[in-house]
């Protein structure tokens, strides 16, 4: 049996890691990734702000996974043939499988606006873009779009090498949907006592500029720039998969609750994929790391010979902005609506923290918090444990 | 031999800070707060906790990381960086903010020094003790109506 891995990032790698782990002959897994070493990009922002080698963010074990006998092959995958099994590459040719998984990840989202084709505007995705950001002066006015967790991770990393930073948000809060009203206001002030612009209710129109990007124009007024980086979401990447008759939602390919697509011996995690949320028991795009890794397992198992299906995911995210810490476990008040449930928020103010517990039928469905303190974290993990208890 | 843990007593502790330079040193060799596991947390003038790996059993931190970074060693929690991916998960259900990011976004948490805890050697107040796990009653927490190990029994394991 021959398993083949499209995608060398978080999901491809962890999948290849999880089958190894569960007695799979490693000599029978070939990855197949455009990208080699595999890395994280939760620590973009870090090395970002830090001025650290870009050695930080490869992962560790893919030295164990080769070393064991996993095939790695750098390469592109173009197109998946499910009829008879086999997938073609760029440089290697046309390859045969048992079971494959795709993990081919996402690809950030710019809207189509005139001028984002200019030279200095950019995206904060990968290493390259890394590598770029890490290149500009100081004296450089960057405009950031979008002030969801990857923007605001951007802005405060760029802010605190002395960069000169404008977030702009359509909507008329920072981080939507992953925190609520009453902590973006607060995350909004304490990034601008920290020299941070933001603009929010704010719909980018247009980049201006000959070759390069000189200014932006943001519901009717025009502001300098020199860097203008787009933050404004990721899409599903499965280029390599149309046409193969997997069905698809939204552009994202639909798994079901082990982890395999409509066809079988056919599997798909992480950013081109949707995910199953365990609260509401719907498909939802939520390309978030450990999303990917949940899915990898579950494949493993299943392809391993366990059968194995998920109950769904509960997210949790803590991410440090700036040095304000955001704690989110389960759905935001924004979320939950958005998934069709009616809601309602109760939250709680203190000097070194606040917090809000969402919830439906007063039973808690979600918990979010910003500050450092032992009551968030104690709520934080009990509402966890809850939302578990209730849901699955 | 019998499990031990860390038992925390912040009202004990002055803020001398001992603690997280040893643990910084016995880590990396320099005194440095931000590579350091412990982590005292003063509000308005005043200790109010202790921020430190309680090692929990079983523990949420391993119950959440989809990416088997973490896993227990002989009653201890250890962490295998060369697994984890920064995502933060971790952070956000421990019960005791016991999980840090040091440089570059890599993750530090106590893993007690093998055995012979370092903090513990310098604390001159009887703030950090290491003692067999049964006798320390950290199990329950502030607030909480329920112990980490009740929720976790609610919610089994990988
Ligand atoms: C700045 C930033 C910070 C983030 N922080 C967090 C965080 O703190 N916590 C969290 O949980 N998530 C975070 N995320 C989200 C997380 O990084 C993604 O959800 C995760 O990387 C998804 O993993 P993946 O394997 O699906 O995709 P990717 O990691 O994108 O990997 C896909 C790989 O497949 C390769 N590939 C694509 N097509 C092909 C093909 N046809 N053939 C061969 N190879 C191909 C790509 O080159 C890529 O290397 C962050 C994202 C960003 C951008
Ligand atoms: S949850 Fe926190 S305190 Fe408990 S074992 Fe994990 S890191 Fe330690
Ligand atoms: S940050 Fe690291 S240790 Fe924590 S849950 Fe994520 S991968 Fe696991």
């Amino acid at each position: 049996m021959k398993t083949v891995i499209i995608g060398g990032g978080i999901g491809g790698l962890y999948t290849a890691y999880y089958l190894v782990k569960y007695g799979y002959e490693p000599s029978n897994i070939v990855l197949v990734a455009a990208e080699w070493p595999p890395y994280s990009k939760h620590r973009l922002a870090e090395i970002l702000g830090e001025k650290l080698s870009i050695d930080y963010a490869y992962i560790g074990i893919y030295n164990t996974l080769l070393d064991k006998g996993v095939k790695i092959l750098q390469d592109v995958a173009i197109k998946l043939n499910t009829s008879n099994k086999t997938v073609v590459l760029r440089r290697n040719g046309e390859i045969t499988y048992d079971n494959i998984v795709i993990a081919t990840g996402g690809k950030p989202f710019i809207p189509p606006l005139k001028g984002t084709e200019l030279k200095n505007v950019m995206t904060f995705y990968d290493l390259e873009d890394l590598k770029k950001l890490s290149r500009i002066p100081r004296t450089a006015r960057v405009a950031v779009i979008g002030a969801g967790l990857v923007g605001l991770s951007a802005a405060t990393a760029l802010n605190k090498l002395g960069v000169r930073v404008t977030v702009y948000e359509l909507m008329e809060d920072i981080l939507p949907g992953v925190i609520d009203h009453p902590l973006s206001t607060k995350l909004e002030k304490y990034l601008v006592s920290r020299g941070i612009k933001i603009r929010t209710r704010s719909r980018v129109e247009e980049i201006i500029g000959g070759k390069t990007a000189r200014e932006i124009k943001a519901s009717g007024r025009i502001e300098p720039v020199d860097i203008v980086v787009f933050a404004t979401g990721v899409r599903p990447n499965t280029e390599m998969v149309r046409g193969s008759g997997i069905e698809m939602l939204r552009g994202a390919i639909r798994i079901r609750r082990n982890g395999m697509t409509s066809i079988d011996g056919v599997y798909a995690t992480g950013d081109c994929a949707l995910s199953h949320d365990l609260i509401t028991g719907k498909e939802v795009y939520r390309p978030l790391g450990f999303i990917a890794a949940h899915y990898a397992r579950i494949i493993a198992r299943n392809i391993t010979g366990t059968r194995k299906e998920t109950r769904g995911i509960v997210p949790t995210i803590y991410e440090n902005i700036g040095g304000a810490h955001i704690v989110r476990v389960g759905l935001s008040l924004k979320e939950a609506e958005s998934l069709g449930l009616s809601p309602t928020i109760k939250c709680e103010e203190a000097p070194s923290y606040a917090s809000c517990t969402v919830l439906q039928d007063q039973a808690p469905i979600g918990y979010e918090a910003i500050g450092f303190s032992n009551k968030i974290r104690n709520k934080a993990w009990q509402i966890y444990y809850d939302i578990h208890t209730m849901f699955s | 031999m019998v499990k031990h843990v860390l038992d925390i007593d912040p009202e004990k502790c002055n803020a001398c800070m001992r603690c997280v330079f040893a643990c910084s040193l016995a880590r990396s060799g320099v005194i440095d707060e931000r590579q350091a596991m412990i982590t005292i947390v003063v509000e308005k003038g005043v200790v109010v906790d202790i921020a430190v790996c309680r090692h929990c059993d079983p523990a949420p931190c391993v119950n959440v990381c989809e990416f088997d970074a973490l896993h227990v060693e002989n009653g201890r929690v250890i962490l295998d960086q060369s697994k984890c991916t920064t995502c933060k998960a971790c952070i956000s259900v421990c019960p005791f903010g016991a999980i840090r990011e040091s440089y570059g976004g890599e993750l530090v948490k106590c893993d007690l020094c093998g055995g012979d805890p370092a903090c513990v050697r310098v604390c001159p107040t009887g703030a950090i003790r290491y003692l067999p796990a049964h006798l320390v009653k950290m199990r329950r927490m502030g607030g909480a109506t329920r112990t980490v190990y009740e929720y976790l029994e609610i919610i089994g394991r990988g």
